[in-house]
């Protein structure tokens, strides 16, 4: 289940929506993203998240499948935000049902990890004192190679 | 005369000024860099940085690539969710 939407989502509806689909999942793993107050010290009193409709779900789209094909998982939800967002607000959530604990943890954590580096988002941040367009970090790039190795379905550029 | 819509995100639609549309284009330009030496060069020069990417009818090309009538072409910078 993936949804690109402006309106705010609930974590606890989306994780029991999540629990509720998955059948007999021994575990479900949940990840939220949730808007800093600050970055780097300068504080941040607006995000706003710029998308590419129609690109961004299907890209989106594809990043799940290839969870899906990567890890044993009984049920998989991406939740994305996009528009003005305020500090303290969820912007991400990622769930993912699998009999056991690894392949739940794991697809959440391969799902972030490119959703940080190949997810069509745009990210501006809104200060007292203007704003400034945020790009991945190296660290994040650094996050999304520790799931590509030779021969993997992802491996490229 | 060929109809595409040109879409600029991110910061990208503020060095073009606008978030793009239908644009007709002289029957001369075929492909993605003689579009760009079409366009206005201040903003050509942004498109071309190497971190911009283009996506033609939603898939991410690479080099310079065919425009059709009809083509939606995106110009995106680095991406970043989460």
């Amino acid at each position: 289940m993936i949804r690109v939407q402006e309106e705010p989502f609930d974590p606890a509806a989306e994780t029991a929506s999540l629990a509720l689909r998955s059948g007999n999942a021994g575990a479900v793993a949940t990840f939220i993203g949730i808007v800093r107050g600050a970055n780097e010290e300068a504080a941040v009193t607006r995000l706003h998240l710029d998308h590419y409709p129609g690109f961004t779900e299907s890209v989106i789209g594809r990043m799940a499948a290839e969870a899906e094909a990567r890890f044993p998982l009984l049920a998989l939800a991406v939740v994305h935000r996009y528009g003005d967002l305020g500090p303290g607000e969820p912007i991400v959530f990622v769930g993912a049902a699998a009999e056991h604990r690894r392949a739940a943890l794991e697809a959440v954590d391969y799902l972030m990890d490119r959703l940080k580096t190949e997810a069509p988002f745009w990210k501006r941040e809104d200060g007292p004192t203007g704003f400034r367009w945020i790009e991945p970090r190296e660290a994040d790039h650094a996050d999304r190679a520790r799931w590509t190795s030779e021969g993997s379905e992802d491996a490229r550029d | 005369m060929a109809s595409v819509r040109l879409l600029y995100f991110g910061y990208l639609a503020d060095a073009a000024g606008t978030r793009g549309g239908s644009v007709d284009l002289p029957a001369h330009i075929g492909d993605t860099d003689q579009l760009l030496d079409w366009l206005e060069p201040s903003l050509a020069e942004e498109l071309r940085r190497p971190s911009v990417r283009i996506v033609i009818n939603n898939e991410i090309k690479a080099g310079t690539v065919p425009i059709h009538p009809g083509d939606e072409i995106g110009f995106i910078p680095p991406m970043s969710g989460g």
